[in-house]
């Protein structure tokens, strides 16, 4: 046994006496199973990105006195029938059909237009168009999701555009949901 | 005739790098994991390029299938507990109606009031199927917007 604390000078030139070492050989598979099984169990349980949401407000209940007049050519409707399609449209217009990946480039067009008809100095000032987003009860919800989303990153495609960073400045989307009513209907049968 | 016996040679593997490696994963998934909230049913939700992070604390989770049912779910247990029963505490959520929401809400979000003080304001999250049908998550906006609810999140999946 070597003693501790008792350091002695180590003689040199001289060999020194080796303590036989008995090599301990440990069995160590036990353990790797352990960690292997608690690696699975860890890789498998955990969430890595939190889920992400899209916040919508929602006026409050209906009520004369929220009700604000807007003028017909500020409104582009948004209607989805119970068949999937997408049709659009801007005041009085006939509805067009589209689809989903042209959606954002007729967003942006249109506010476009909106903005070099309108009044004001600012561009916030002269935005004035609505989104009326008219889905079918039997379309799928993710209409909805996706067409509000189109609508969030035409806004940013525009900011981008016109150089608004500012927050007081930027453009937000504005948009209402309504319910397609037959009247919706028959004005798609007009569609071309 | 005696078979020739191939002679084999012993393999000695070191198998300490790979465990090495292994415990550093698990280290690694020790520590950044955040457990997966426990569901009580699946939804496949719709994709977008929102990147809001859903809140933690005081939400109601409303998950709404493919078949069009709706499961309820407060983020607080005692809340769970108050609202559905003590038997729902350790669950996630009970399946609902449509006709109960409304009072549910409000029960929920007094509870919460109740319990959290000041600071206890509750968020409505909508979990939807993407192929769910339009009219109920458009039946639940109506609900919401008459126990004066205003703003709602949708939990999608961020698309790139």
């Amino acid at each position: 046994m070597s003693e501790i604390g008792a350091a002695q000078p180590r003689p040199h030139g001289k060999r020194k006496k080796r303590k036989r070492r008995l090599g301990v050989r440990l069995d160590m598979t036990p353990m790797v199973d352990v960690a292997f099984l608690l690696l699975t169990f860890f890789m498998l349980t955990t969430a890595f990105r939190l889920p992400q949401t899209m916040e919508i407000s929602i006026p409050e209940d209906d009520k004369e006195s929220n009700q604000v007049k807007i003028a017909e050519s500020n409104i582009l409707q948004v209607r989805v029938t119970d068949d999937n399609t997408i049709y659009w449209n801007i005041g009085n217009n006939a509805p067009q059909k589209t689809d989903l990946n042209n959606l954002r480039q007729i967003f942006v067009e249109r506010s476009e237009k909106n903005i070099q008809d309108g009044k004001g100095v600012t561009i916030k000032e002269k935005y004035k168009l609505i989104m009326l987003i008219k889905i079918d009860k039997k379309a799928k919800y993710e209409h909805m999701i996706n067409i509000v989303d189109e609508l969030d990153l035409a806004m940013i495609s525009l900011n981008e555009k016109n150089k608004l960073t500012e927050s007081g400045s930027k453009l937000s989307p504005r948009f209402a949901f309504a319910p397609l009513t037959d009247r919706d209907l028959a004005e798609l049968k007009k569609s071309p | 005739m005696a078979k020739i016996k191939k002679h084999r040679v012993g393999v000695n593997l070191d198998m300490t790098p790979m465990v090495d490696v292994a415990f550093l994963l698990l280290t690694f998934f020790m520590l950044a994991t955040t457990f997966r909230p426990p569901e009580e049913v699946s939804v496949t939700v719709p994709d977008s390029h929102s990147q809001l992070k859903l809140p933690v604390a005081n939400v109601i989770t409303l998950s709404i299938t493919k078949e069009k049912r709706i499961w309820m779910d407060v983020d607080a247990q005692v809340v769970r507990a108050k609202i559905f029963g003590v038997d729902y505490a350790q669950k996630a959520g009970k399946e609902i109606t449509i006709d109960e929401l409304a009072s549910l809400i409000n029960k929920a979000r007094l509870e919460n009031l109740a319990i959290r003080g000041a600071q206890g304001a509750m968020r409505v999250v909508i979990k939807a199927d993407k192929d769910a049908d339009y009219d109920v998550v458009s039946d639940i906006i109506d609900i919401l917007q008459k126990t004066k609810i205003t703003t709602v999140n949708f939990i999608t999946n961020l698309e790139r």
